[in-house]
């Protein structure tokens, strides 16, 4: 479970992103996270993989109090939670396999495990065939999937998405989703930021709408009611 | 680089130190005054006298007789390989002397005097200046190679914190998604005291191999002059030991460089 309780944060350079926002996302949800730019849908995400604190209010994730944790308890954190960065932060001196490896080294398996997940989850997102291509050999749609698969690989207990179908057509934001969709139906939290209304209408999950880091809207259905 | 330089010059000093230690503690317990006495002392009983007016004197000194039997059967000991110089001494050519250890230099000169003084003493071979030279070169050693290895330890550590801070630098990117898909301290910087370590232990190795090269080849050349001061031939044992000091302080200074570019770079 995550839970927002009035949570405020506010960048060095005096931007609200956001004010006092309480939310909870239960386990198994998949939600998305809905708004124009700058209304606080990536700080959310940020919270919650505790990439930054909030300046006042309470985030949990399951047991771990966001503010109190560090160290050793703030890798427990991050282990529970795939992102999909907005950025997609594939590394490119490394093949698509590598860098979809690195999720399961830092766990600390072996490498006859390691090579065996990687493959899976490339399997899983459409990308079987390309392990051994780097990332500038792929399409938008390409590395969105394998940024995907890097965030799915150590089966974590929540994926974070951020505007994963940004840079894409519709064909392949429409698979994008359709695999967030699949890996939501397995038992893991999608929780997915976007601004594209098309994949929110189809799918028809909770809705979150935000404005100016509030907000405004939190209800099963489409983007826009 | 600096490594080597570094480990290069500390094992120097190290070996050297240990050389004149033992060069030191050898002559320390060699005979430090000897007596040698004319053809008419023929056995111990002779200069029983002497003997227990030096011991009254300084009670931690030791005595040893060697007669002129004695005198020749180290003689020919010592020129085993030698027949011309067997043929030519017999008993008779050697004198029959008195060996002297004192604990202490300073009980040298009391000694000395009292056995210059005795009746049928010819000669007194006395080792105060050699042993109060190589003490005072040992120290200088000392120091000078502790102040040197001290300014190249310190350099190494800055090189070695600027190599590792550069390439944390390179790895930026890298690290910063480690940590975001939940690595643990331990496998973001563990890579960096590795290499660290590494560089310490090569330079270390590298090293020793330079240095025991030269031992090995200076040695057949050395051992004429310090064939007798139990220095050479440096034992392959010691050298194994001096290795794994090196290594592990090479190690030591690799890893306490690397940790500083770490802890300086990798803070949050």
């Amino acid at each position: 479970m995550i839970k927002f309780e009035n949570v405020s944060k506010k960048f060095p350079d005096g931007t609200v992103a956001l004010e006092d926002l309480t939310l909870e996302i239960n386990d198994g949800e998949f939600v998305f996270l809905v708004g124009p730019s700058g209304a606080g849908k990536t700080t959310i995400l940020k919270l919650i993989l505790r990439e930054i604190l909030p300046n006042s209010g309470t985030i949990l994730v399951d047991e771990h109090d966001l503010k109190k944790i560090s160290g050793g308890k703030v890798v427990q954190l991050r282990r529970k939670i795939g992102c999909v960065f907005q950025d997609l932060k594939l590394l490119p001196d490394r093949s698509i396999l590598e860098n979809v490896a690195l999720s399961l080294w830092v766990l600390g398996k072996n490498a006859r495990e390691v090579e065996a997940e990687s493959k899976e989850k490339l399997e899983l997102v459409g990308l079987a065939g390309k392990g051994d291509f780097f990332p500038a050999q792929l399409s938008g749609g390409e590395l969105q999937r394998a940024a995907i698969a890097r965030a799915l690989a150590g089966n974590p207990k929540y994926l974070l998405a951020d505007e994963p179908t940004g840079n894409v057509d519709d064909e392949n934001g429409w698979k994008i989703v359709k695999i967030l969709e699949k890996i939501n139906e397995d038992g893991t939290t999608v929780v997915m930021a976007t601004h594209n209304p098309e994949f929110v209408d189809k799918l028809h999950k909770r809705v979150v709408r935000l404005k100016d880091g509030k907000i405004i809207s939190d209800r099963r259905g489409k983007y826009r009611e | 680089m600096i490594m080597t330089l570094t480990m290069f010059v500390g094992i120097s000093f190290l070996l050297l130190s240990l050389g004149s230690q033992r060069l030191l503690s050898y002559l320390e317990q060699k005979p430090q005054v000897i007596a040698f006495f004319n053809d008419t002392v023929t056995s111990a009983d002779q200069i029983k006298e002497v003997v227990e007016k030096i011991i009254t004197t300084n009670p931690s000194v030791t005595t040893k007789f060697i007669s002129k039997e004695e005198a020749l059967k180290i003689y020919q000991e010592r020129n085993k390989a030698d027949p011309l110089l067997l043929e030519l001494v017999t008993a008779n050519t050697l004198p029959a002397s008195l060996e002297v250890s004192a604990k202490s230099v300073a009980d040298l000169p009391a000694i000395y005097e009292i056995l210059k003084n005795t009746a049928n003493v010819e000669d007194v071979s006395y080792q105060k200046d050699v042993v109060n030279t190589l003490i005072s070169v040992l120290d200088k050693i000392r120091k000078g190679g502790l102040a040197l290895i001290i300014f190249l330890v310190t350099t190494a550590l800055f090189t070695i914190l600027t190599i590792i801070g550069m390439k944390i630098s390179l790895r930026k990117d890298e690290i910063e998604v480690e940590k975001l898909v939940g690595a643990s301290s331990g496998f973001v910087r563990g890579p960096f005291l590795l290499e660290g370590f590494f560089y310490g232990f090569f330079g270390a190795v590298v090293s020793w191999t330079i240095i025991y090269g030269i031992i090995l080849v200076v040695t057949p050349h050395l051992l004429p002059f310090l064939g007798g001061l139990a220095i050479l031939p440096v034992s392959p044992v010691f050298m194994l030991e001096v290795l794994g000091a090196s290594v592990l302080a090479g190690g030591i200074v690799g890893v306490i460089g690397s940790f500083l570019a770490v802890w300086r770079y990798l803070k949050n």
